[in-house]
């Protein structure tokens, strides 16, 4: 959203780590090739907990997370990058924008994909990330099972 | 609700409760199905822009992308025939098999044929495989087996039990076509497999492009909704 975002974004070596939590494969790939337009580094997971163990395991500077996982709630997602402080946004085909209890919030993108939303909510991450921590990619990689 | 008579004098009191909350519960199913309807239409909706915005990206032309578009929403929504005529997850995977390969003949006939036990889709693997079945023949059909007058494409499948729970291996086996040169560059046929097979449908696969002919193994678990006959 700031110019500060997006130079961050420019400028970084690397572009942000992003993770994608969706269960249709199609929309994965086109969340992935928004991102990776917009310089992201993408990882792709289609389950919950599949997700939780990329979040154990890998630094993140942000993720998009779809609100319904094959009938599963992504609330248990949504916590876990609460508590380690990662910004997320949701993405959801629902009408009523429903969120998690307790993360309304976080930004929330409407199906069919906007990228023009994406690069906003991709700048707001990386200004929260550069507010609160180092960025993702000069972390020390955490170990499994942290 | 006072019932009153001509003269506007209350005869009797309609219990109306029960009307009420009938209409209330008509009222909220319809919000119900109101709102899973919206949230259908836009994952379609989703589903359509990122099939236009892959094929955009790989066509070389206006006219080749139309063409690719095309067939593609066709197989979608052959695929979509598919789940609305049958029952909830009652979608046979021979069925399935047969809208990729139905411009190219009746099964068992010269160009393809489809084997192995009944077996019924989960809902949710319907439009997955769908689409890579459909990328496989529309491969097929450019390049493979069914590019030249004599290639032959053998479907064949089978289920593994186990106690974890049931496997589908399927085999998507071309021979007598033209000699297979594998793909320079990883298209959009590839990567909606990979991706399909991996993230949606939670299984493996192998694409291999020996000289004879291509092949595809897949490996996928079998849901509980799914079942086998």
């Amino acid at each position: 959203m700031t110019s500060l975002g997006i130079d961050t974004l420019v400028n970084r070596q690397r572009g942000p780590r992003i993770l994608v939590v969706e269960d249709n494969a199609l929309l994965a790939m086109h969340c992935e090739d928004i991102l990776i337009q917009l310089g992201c580094t993408v990882v792709k997971v289609g389950r919950i907990q599949a997700g939780l163990l990329s979040i154990d395991t890998q630094p993140f500077d942000g993720a998009f997370l779809d609100v319904d996982i094959s009938g599963e709630s992504i609330l248990p997602i949504a916590e876990r990058l609460a508590s380690r402080a990662i910004p997320f946004a949701f993405v959801t085909g629902s009408a009523d924008r429903h969120v998690p209890m307790g993360h309304g919030d976080h930004p929330v993108l409407s199906k069919p994909l906007s990228e023009s939303r994406f690069a906003e909510v991709v700048a707001d991450f990386a200004v929260t990330m550069l507010a609160h921590h180092q960025p993702a990619d000069s972390l020390p990689p955490l170990t499994y099972g942290n | 609700v006072p019932v009153r008579n001509y003269g506007g004098d209350v005869v009797s009191l309609a219990a109306s409760v029960r009307d009420i909350s009938a209409r209330r519960q008509a009222t909220d199913r319809q919000a119900l199905i109101a709102n899973e309807l919206t949230h259908r239409l836009k994952n379609t909706l989703a589903t359509v822009q990122s099939i236009a915005a892959q094929t955009l990206r790989q066509a070389t032309s206006l006219d080749g992308f139309g063409a690719a578009f095309d067939s593609r929403l066709q197989a979608l929504a052959g695929s979509h025939d598919l789940l609305i005529r049958a029952a909830a997850s009652d979608v046979a995977l021979a069925d399935l098999i047969a809208i990729a390969l139905s411009p190219y003949g009746e099964p068992d006939g010269d160009r393809w044929s489809a084997s192995g036990a009944g077996v019924t889709l989960n809902v949710g693997q319907v439009l997955p495989l769908g689409m890579i079945l459909h990328e496989l023949a529309t491969n097929a059909g450019k390049y493979g087996a069914l590019s030249a007058p004599h290639g032959r494409v053998g479907v064949s499948w089978k289920v593994q039990f186990a106690e974890a729970g049931s496997r589908l291996h399927l085999i998507w086996a071309e021979s007598d076509g033209p000699i297979v040169q594998p793909p320079t560059r990883k298209g959009f046929g590839s990567r909606l497999i990979a991706d399909c097979v991996t993230g949606e449908l939670h299984g493996d696969f192998t694409m291999a492009f020996n000289a004879l002919g291509a092949r595809c193994d897949i490996d996928i678990p079998l849901l509980a909704a799914g079942n086998v006959s």
